[in-house]
């Protein structure tokens, strides 16, 4: 009969405390049953109202696309645009045929099948230069004197210059009209200087 | 480079040459062995135990060559003169040999070779090389009786072999590394080229415009309307 009393004084204090108390201690009643071992966390998990679904990406989700790339940028990324950035290899309109040689070559470039020639022999005369000049100090000018050419010129023109004599014949492209100088200080109607006649040229 | 055959661990590494080379492979063939090009003659692998290796890579293109017609009725018109030409596994993207094709379609044999001597891909090279060759094939095995009166019907190219092998990344992160080959496929065909080979980029006619005008007009609609 006593036990049965305290249960109910117990009980009465119990909900005495939870209608009153815990509004004014703010924190809800710890449970009589739950030994105390076990604690009931002080600071619930905070609900956050500003949850941004892209802070997933803040982990380990660098680096991967995250949206479908549309057929169009797809499009425009392998075939380009007439007016963006043209992928497509388009034929080109500036393509010469020389002359000279018949091969192709682009507008506003030197034919590459006779600017070989040109290497070949500027090679040759070279190495003859090398061979008869040395490394001598370049203080003269050079006179090239093809095979069967040495009658054509008198002692006046290798006058001040160093000749260099070459054992083939001038290739038929290697025009002597070249040596003639033209330019702003140059006297074409100075009687002393010959008109050369096509001919002549090589 | 850095390449780990995993799935060839079990066979030896000279099957594994013979299993990349096909029929019209132009990868140049190491494996056997030629006295002329100073090669050994002796064998360096079992030749009884070694499975069979069928030919791989395409083979079916050549074959249209060996076609034979069924002969032309006397008012039929006279069917133009092709050859089909390969060149398997260059060592070239499919993806990036796609540009150097699809430039010369409908193109005559000449210009087509004369642009591919301005294009500056290395796919250009070979595509200027299987181009020469299918036209000497057609001259000399073909009928055909002019070698610039041919154009290029049919230009394309597809996937060849795929070595993949291993990258490294930052913080021991792996990467696949593909290294592409491409097969290339032409047919030339006698004739002078069509005027437009493509359809969309021909001219339209005056009836073709004013029909498609007036299609135009008639799908107008007042918006919001019944």
């Amino acid at each position: 009969m006593a036990g049965h009393l305290l249960k109910y004084l117990t009980d009465a204090l119990g909900k005495f405390e939870y209608v009153y108390l815990t509004p004014l201690l703010r924190r809800p009643p710890t449970p009589q049953w739950i030994p105390l071992v076990v604690q009931a966390p002080e600071k619930l998990i905070e609900k956050d109202e500003s949850f941004d679904i892209k802070s997933i990406f803040d982990g380990f989700l660098w680096g991967v696309p995250t949206c479908r790339r549309s057929v169009e940028k797809r499009m425009m990324r392998k075939y380009g645009a007439p007016n963006w950035h043209n992928k497509l290899i388009l034929p080109r309109k500036d393509i010469k045929t020389c002359g000279t040689c018949g091969h192709n070559h682009e507008a506003g470039r030197l034919c590459p099948n006779c600017y070989s020639k040109v290497k070949a022999e500027t090679s040759v005369l070279q190495e003859k230069m090398v061979q008869e000049l040395g490394l001598d100090p370049i203080d003269k000018e050079i006179a090239i004197v093809y095979q069967g050419e040495e009658t054509q010129f008198d002692d006046e023109f290798f006058k001040g210059k160093r000749v260099v004599q070459m054992e083939k014949p001038r290739p038929k492209w290697f025009s002597k009209n070249l040596l003639q100088r033209c330019g702003p200080n140059s006297d074409v109607n100075n009687s002393e200087h010959t008109i050369i006649k096509p001919h002549d040229l090589g | 480079m850095e390449i780990l055959l995993r799935q060839f661990q079990t066979k030896s590494f000279l099957s594994i040459c013979k299993c990349l080379e096909p029929a019209y492979s132009h990868a140049t063939s190491w494996t056997s062995g030629n006295a002329m090009l100073g090669k050994t003659l002796f064998h360096t692998s079992n030749t009884v135990a070694m499975p069979y290796n069928p030919p791989k890579g395409p083979r079916k293109w050549p074959i249209y060559n060996k076609k034979i017609f069924a002969p032309q009725l006397p008012g039929e018109e006279r069917r133009p003169a092709y050859v089909c030409h390969m060149r398997t596994n260059i060592k070239y993207s499919p993806f990036k040999m796609w540009y150097v094709a699809s430039m010369i379609r409908g193109m005559s044999v000449d210009e087509a070779i004369k642009q591919l001597s301005f294009v500056n891909k290395q796919g250009a090279v070979h595509v200027k090389e299987v181009l020469l060759e299918a036209q000497k094939l057609a001259v000399e095995k073909h009928n055909v009786e002019f070698k610039s009166n041919l154009w290029v019907a049919e230009s394309f190219a597809t996937k060849g072999l795929v070595m993949k092998g291993i990258r490294r990344h930052a913080k021991g992160r792996v990467g696949l590394v593909h290294y592409f080959h491409c097969h290339y496929f032409v047919r030339l065909e006698e004739g002078s080229p069509p005027a437009h080979f493509f359809f969309e980029t021909a001219p339209k006619t005056t009836k073709t415009l004013l029909s498609e005008w007036v299609d135009e007009m008639r799908q107008r609609r007042i918006p919001g309307s019944l």
